[in-house]
């Protein structure tokens, strides 16, 4: 769409007294080669084009999205969404600054690998995972390319552009002896290009193997509160849905989560500080810009334990006015953006592992996790364990299934009782109104003095 | 441009298949007294299945202007993937003369969920009511050189929730609605019940870790059951990737369980007469009386498996336990002392697709000589898929349709265990 289409498109949003309008466009190819059986079983490719038109009046927000580039249909819907408002004309004869374009740093173009070469890796890591195990039943490898470009032009002016890789590998092995069956997974990925496969998987490999004959023959867990140590990486998932889906100004904004109004306050233990950085290089969700125009920023949300920002997107920072985080983001153009988390994670500290395991008479030790989900109004949240082991007398014991663990954002934070130095990074989506999108969430190991984990009584 | 793609493709030595979806997408959010959005998506996507060197390539595309772009791309593809020569193209023709079309009312839609704010008039308690409708217009065409295939449907789907704060406790419960056009009363009846489930909450504990006899709602069934829907499909079996692999025709579940898909039974808001490959679908047992009956096959897989296509191509359409005789209330009743859970989260991550483990937060209520005690939060229902339906003990009427892929009636289970942080 050219620039003086835009503007009249904009002018026309704002010709019946909207005083925010926004165009987003978006061109994107997705890529995804899927090897099963030891066998290039696909190559899913989808492409798509579309716009998303955005207008507002104070917090109402009006949305219509459309999958063409034809003007006379995109003026239709223009002149549709506009009907919605009704008031004083506040803005007029917008004109866009010249565009700005920013690209993620990328090292091997997805152009410069041969499909060739790409079914040669992914057939030498099939092989090298099977031989690992006889009980290795299936071995299921996903590498997905994402090659995105958005452009965002606003009522003030603005007109950005973004250039946007994502590539991600998926490991997912089966396991299988007679009647029982577990599955290990591990899966890298960044904003960059197919440099990716050039990471060195051994540990990983290692990790694998261990979790899922461990898991083959695990044990019902114990199912009752008890202290929990999370992993690094993939643990953040307890920071993520304890407190981070309740700093979105989607829900601070309207009073709709446990942290509204809580600024200032003492929220969690000392030895809490995360952060929210859309600004680092390579991570998986990190953005120049956000999508509504502005840059992403470090956001330092709990300072040792005190809560002190929350992740404020336009529209909802018109009711708080704390000043916009470049923290609104969307799935794609069929979405709104709103307020969502980059790459969040908690500081690492000084705490050892070893004094952690020794601290604990019985409780878990969760070592991989899942994804969770959390009721940000009431605190409420949970998330998986995919790999555990339990804790008994200071010592790791067995392995046990996994199991979710549940807990409120207001008493788990307050529970963070030791933090170790070993910061360790994970990609993952997340799933939220304005649709999924890539978001890393890192943390050293980390103990928690009591959550509730699910699973058998032990009899005592 | 269809059929120009089709043909083109064809001087290539590409037999093509387009699957040409349409859908227009209202979606309507209000808080308390305020709208919040309004939005409008108008999507079209082309899903390509193109046989080509004797492989199968998919594609998906916005716009199917760049048809040599196109070809090179499926050339490309069908060069380097190793996939069997296992699929074809569809050998069906259907037209559907009669979807059901309503004229949404956008305007009244967005009045009735403005009218949820009463319900915060009535209680000072309550904190927030947040309320979404979506109304989904829907039109599926499968072309192929010598066969089309076209269909469409129209549904609603809504959901709202009440918030409400005690003492600086905030307790939050939900509704959800389903239907070809909306409904605002089945949304207040709904509320009703959720806002007296809702008072009860403040007063929630959690309890031991044990086994208890439980009564699981249709809303947790439906839950539940729809996200291990993949266990039934023949590709999962084949792959080593369900339980149920080595099971055809063995006994798995309970005898009181049977499970069906009935994509084409005009009792439920809306049918499916084709699946994505363009095959046929019809209504079927996948389980009777416990006993593992058939596989959902898509077209590859019903060659693999040598099976004929059951018209699951990505999809299940209308798919439920068949319900039972006995009403919510005499299950209740049935269960005398024991558990009922209303309420699960956690699904995406809390089910593992492999083994059957189910371990989810869930919310319910403590039932004592058959009547309801107390309200319970803070808890988890800690089992398996096997055990879980192994141990139905009886399966209610209340069979309630929740989207067009699932619906669900309650079941009394025995023997489930509950985690709690009570001693």
């Amino acid at each position: 769409m050219d620039k003086s289409f835009k503007e009249r498109i904009l002018n026309n949003m704002l010709s019946t007294g909207a005083d925010f309008a926004e165009i987003y466009e978006e061109k994107e190819t997705y890529k995804r080669y899927t090897y099963i059986d030891s066998k290039l079983d696909g190559i899913g490719f989808i492409q798509s084009e579309g716009y998303g038109l955005r207008i507002a009046k104070d917090s109402e927000v009006y949305y219509a999205s459309i999958a063409t580039d034809d003007k006379e249909e995109i003026l239709k819907l223009s002149n549709e969404l506009k009907k919605n408002v009704n008031s004083k004309v506040l803005y007029k004869d917008i004109i866009l600054g010249d565009e700005k374009k920013y690209n993620n740093k990328i090292v091997i173009k997805y152009d410069e690998y041969s499909e060739d070469k790409i079914k040669d890796y992914l057939k030498k890591l099939d092989s090298r995972i099977r031989k690992l195990d006889k009980r290795i039943v299936q071995v299921e490898l996903i590498l997905v390319e994402y090659d995105k470009n958005v452009n965002i032009s606003n009522y003030m002016s603005i007109n950005r552009s973004e250039k946007r890789y994502n590539t991600r590998m998926y490991v997912d092995v089966t396991f299988k002896d007679e009647d029982k069956s577990a599955k290990s997974s591990f899966q890298w990925g960044s904003n960059a290009g197919l440099e990716l496969l050039d990471k060195n998987i051994d540990k990983e490999l290692d990790n694998m193997l261990k979790f899922g004959l461990d898991k083959l023959y695990a044990s019902k867990c114990i199912g009752k509160e008890m202290p929990v140590i999370l992993g690094p990486g993939f643990g953040a998932v307890i920071f993520h849905e304890a407190c981070g889906h309740a700093m979105e100004a989607e829900a601070t904004a309207n009073n709709q989560s446990v942290l509204a109004g809580k600024i200032g306050e003492k929220i969690a233990s000392e030895k809490v500080t995360i952060i929210d950085d859309g600004t680092i290089d390579g991570l998986w969700g990190s953005t120049k810009i956000d999508d509504e125009g502005n840059y992403t920023q470090k956001n330092v949300l709990i300072e040792k334990g005190v809560l002190v920002s929350y992740l404020n997107d336009e529209i909802n920072d018109r009711k708080l006015k704390m000043g916009i985080t470049g923290s609104s983001r969307r799935q794609d153009y069929h979405y709104a953006p709103v307020s969502r988390m980059n790459n969040t994670y908690l500081l690492p500290s000084d705490d050892s592992i070893d004094d952690m395991i020794k601290s604990i008479d019985f409780g878990l030790y969760a070592m991989e996790l899942g994804g969770g989900s959390v009721n940000p109004e009431t605190g409420d949240f949970n998330f998986a364990c995919n790999t555990a082991y339990m804790i008994r007398d200071g010592k790791i014991a067995e392995c046990v299934k996994g199991a979710s663990l549940i807990g409120n954002t207001l008493s788990i934070l307050k529970n963070v009782e030791m933090v170790s130095s070993d910061l360790e990074y994970s990609p993952g989506f997340c799933g939220a109104s304005s649709g999924s999108i890539p978001v890393t969430i890192g943390e050293p190991t980390i103990k928690v003095s009591s959550i509730l984990v699910g699973g058998e009584d032990d009899g005592k | 441009m269809v059929n120009k793609l089709i043909k083109e493709a064809k001087k290539n030595g590409i037999n093509l298949e387009v699957l040409t979806s349409i859908k227009n997408i209202a979606t309507i959010e209000v808080l308390n007294d305020n709208l919040r959005k309004f939005y409008i998506d108008n999507n079209k996507t082309y899903t390509l299945k193109a046989i080509y060197n004797e492989k199968k390539i998919v594609l998906s595309y916005k716009s199917i202007k760049d048809i040599d772009g196109i070809i090179t791309n499926i050339k490309n593809i069908g060069c380097i993937i190793d996939n069997d020569n296992l699929d074809r193209l569809c050998e069906n023709d259907y037209q559907n003369n009669d979807i059901r079309k309503i004229e949404y009312d956008y305007n009244k839609i967005k009045k009735d969920l403005l009218s949820l704010n009463s319900y915060k008039e009535k209680y000072p308690d309550i904190l927030n009511v947040n309320s979404i409708a979506q109304v989904e217009i829907s039109q599926t065409i499968i072309d192929n050189e010598n066969h089309h295939l076209e269909d469409g449907y129209s549904c609603v789907e809504a959901y709202a929730s009440a918030s409400m704060s005690k003492n600086g406790v905030v307790k939050t419960r939900d509704v959800s609605y389903y239907g070809l056009d909306f409904d605002i009363d089945v949304i207040k009846r709904k509320m009703d019940e959720a806002i007296k489930d809702l008072e009860l909450e403040f007063s929630a504990t959690s309890i031991s870790t044990n086994k208890y006899t439980v009564l699981l709602t249709n809303k947790v069934v439906n839950s539940i059951l729809k996200t291990m829907a993949d266990m039934f499909l023949e590709k999962n079996i084949f792959m080593n990737l369900s339980l149920l692999k080595g099971k055809l025709g063995k006994k798995v579940f309970s005898d009181k369980i049977t499970i069906l898909e009935e994509p084409v039974n005009p009792k439920f808001i809306v049918n499916k007469y084709f699946d994505r490959e363009g095959t046929l679908t019809y209504n079927k047992e996948i389980v009777k009386d416990g006993v593992f009956k058939l596989s959902l096959n898509n077209l590859e897989y019903a060659y693999k498996s040598n099976t004929k296509p059951t018209g699951n191509s990505n999809q299940l359409v209308n798919y439920h336990i068949k319900e039972g005789k006995c009403s919510f209330e005499e299950l209740v009743s049935k269960l005398n002392n024991g558990v009922i859970i209303d309420d699960v989260e956690g699904l995406h991550a809390g089910i593992n697709h492999i083994t059957g483990d189910i371990s989810l937060q869930a919310k319910g209520k403590m039932v004592k000589d058959g009547k309801i005690v107390k309200s319970l939060n803070m808890i988890i229902l800690s089992t398996n898929i096997n055990e879980l339906l192994n141990n139905v003990i009886e399966v209610g009427s209340d069979l309630e349709e929740f989207d067009m892929v699932s619906s669900s009636p309650s079941l009394l289970v025995d023997n489930i265990t509950i985690s709690g942080s009570e001693e």
